[in-house]
């Protein structure tokens, strides 16, 4: 397989993390020059009091109720990001914080790229690197680790006239700051901990093994597995343990750097294939297919060779120097799979694609949707729609 | 005196492999979008992502963002070639390369596509997942364009030829297009 020494990396995002990172918010906004943001939230992170708490640390700004939006729905659509843009304009805010999960934070990305780029129609900038004016001030406060999108430069946003996801791929897209605070996080129960946990174990593997994998996104993604090895199952058994939630917030947005710039691969395809066409929850189908598609990619020298830092990361050193080298990738695959099953033990994540309610009737349309995930380019290979019918039918 | 003549004489080189490379970029890529239309009779693979696009879908390739484009667009459920001569309002899909010669390493047959676009080498305005379609067609295109050991090798494409190159690559110079090309 050719492969190439070129690749380009791009992380500019400020990240604040730990315990009182939030306190850090009004000399952030400061230094940001943002003095009236657009507050994008759900109905969920307000009953939980979530915005309360970020509200108390922006005490220096006076917050018009009117620049708080409570009502993003959990999936991008053009409407809401027009109709929050046109607040944003009316209400002459110079700032835009985030506090959700992905949806709230590409909701804000594609406000963002509209007010910025000054177009009518946000599907005029779909596609990559179709933005070039300079940005809004973009704040990012994760309430839920695992996705990455406060580093990662897509968006991903519906637009519901043609049923079709638009997919936003721009470096312009990345925040100017994360705050990751784990009292932010500390509401998530066990199963949703486990499920985002694996979701940032997905981006680290296959930020391993992508076609763009490369010595600066390696190094994130070791450093992501290590965390999560360390942490995400002990997290589980304790979802208020701090140490552990902050170590997976910093695993996920290490995952997601990484990811970001060496692109996922085979299992995300799949998985987001599997999102649309079943309507299966995202998180769930990724710890389904996880092991599968590393199974798959056993067949492919140099993800034999990723594999091997995977089991040096998630088992360390000792297991690592007592596998023999041409077992240490199955080994790998082995160590997923036992983090996998203690996770179904604790929370009962699912381990088939049946169990979470996709349906071998839709394999035709999941293969179709895979297959034109521009993903699945930068997986290793050449990916056919046999591959992906024979992980769907392993995984079932 | 000596470092002028040094950057005299880079420059000039410079410049001559520039314009090398932008005729063969130029030659190919109308090869390519010409070939598109003689393979969708042949190659399934060409039928199948055609079928994925919808009915007068238009796309745009080029070498860079200022350089002229090829057009090719879906018409009753077929491609047609436009050639470089033809701007219609609507482009549903414009695909390009950051650099010129980011173009000649995947024209020339120095890299894939597909690794192309996985360097972020490519830019791409539209839906991607009818860029994706249009990915795996140029690449069949080039894979029965190149040799079998740039295929193999360099795409790691394997495939069963239905038409040979030489016929594919005549075919494809005499084939009608709707607007002057050149």
């Amino acid at each position: 397989m050719y492969s190439s020494d070129y690749f380009e990396f791009f992380s500019p995002v400020k990240i604040i993390s730990g315990e009182h990172s939030l306190s850090t918010l009004n000399y952030e906004l400061d230094r940001l020059h943002v003095s009236k943001p657009l507050i994008l939230t759900n109905q969920s992170l307000d009953e939980m009091k979530i915005l309360d708490s970020l509200l108390s640390h922006l005490k220096k700004q006076s917050i018009n109720p009117r620049q708080i939006i409570k009502t993003i729905p959990n999936q991008a659509t053009i409407e809401i990001v027009k109709k929050a843009a046109q607040r944003y304009e009316e209400l002459e805010c110079d700032g835009i914080i985030a506090l959700g999960g992905e949806a709230i934070i590409d909701t804000a990305k594609g406000i963002n790229l509209i007010i910025s780029e000054q177009v009518e129609d946000l599907k005029d900038l779909a596609g990559i690197e179709t933005a070039h004016a300079d940005m809004q001030p973009f704040i990012v406060i994760p309430t839920t680790s695992g996705t990455g999108s406060e580093a990662a430069l897509t968006a991903v946003i519906s637009d519901e006239s043609s049923k079709r996801d638009l997919e936003f791929i721009s470096s312009k897209l990345i925040p100017d700051l994360a705050v990751i605070d784990p009292t932010m996080t500390f509401s998530l129960p066990p199963r949703l901990t486990a499920s985002t946990g694996v979701d940032a174990l997905v981006h680290a593997v296959e930020a391993y093994t992508g076609l763009q994998t490369n010595p600066l996104s390696d190094a994130y993604a070791f450093a992501a597995l290590k965390l999560i090895g360390q942490n995400l199952r002990e997290l589980v058994k304790d979802v208020n343990n701090k140490k552990h939630r902050v170590a997976m917030n910093n695993a996920a947005v290490m995952a997601g750097i990484s990811f970001s710039n060496s692109h996922a691969g085979i299992i995300h395809a799949v998985g987001d294939a599997c999102e649309k066409i079943a309507g299966v929850s995202h998180g769930d189908a990724l710890s389904v297919l996880l092991p599968h598609g590393m199974f798959y990619n056993l067949k492919f020298d140099y993800c034999r060779n990723s594999y091997q830092d995977i089991l040096l990361a998630l088992e360390g050193r000792d297991k690592f120097i007592e596998t023999e080298p041409e077992d240490r990738a199955l080994i790998a695959v082995n160590a997923v799979v036992s983090i996998l099953n203690e996770l179904r033990s604790l929370t009962g994540i699912p381990v088939t694609l049946e169990e979470i309610g996709v349906k071998r009737n839709q394999f035709d349309d999941i293969v179709d949707k895979a297959m034109h995930n521009s993903a699945i380019l930068n997986s290793a290979g050449q990916v056919n729609r046999e591959d992906i019918k024979s992980i769907l039918e392993a995984a079932f | 005196m000596e470092p002028e003549q040094n950057i005299e004489i880079n420059f000039k080189g410079g410049f001559n492999l520039k314009t090398l490379h932008h005729l063969i970029d130029k030659l190919i890529l109308s090869l390519i979008g010409r070939s598109f239309i003689v393979l969708t009779d042949t190659e399934p693979i060409i039928k199948k992502e055609l079928a994925y696009l919808p009915e007068e879908f238009t796309a745009a390739f080029a070498v860079e963002e200022n350089a002229p484009s090829i057009i090719i667009k879906k018409e009753n459920n077929k491609f047609k070639y436009y050639g470089y001569h033809y701007e219609p309002d609507n482009i549903d899909l414009r695909l390009y390369f950051k650099d010129e010669e980011f173009a000649y390493e995947v024209l020339g047959a120095k890299e894939g596509i597909r690794q192309a676009f996985s360097e972020h080498k490519i830019i791409l305005e539209g839906d991607l997942e009818y860029a994706v379609s249009l990915i795996y067609i140029f690449e069949v295109v080039e894979a029965y364009i190149m040799s079998d050991n740039f295929s193999e090798k360099i795409i790691d494409y394997k495939f069963k030829r239905n038409i040979s190159r030489l016929k594919l690559i005549i075919r494809a110079l005499f084939l009608y297009r709707e607007k002057g090309e050149f």
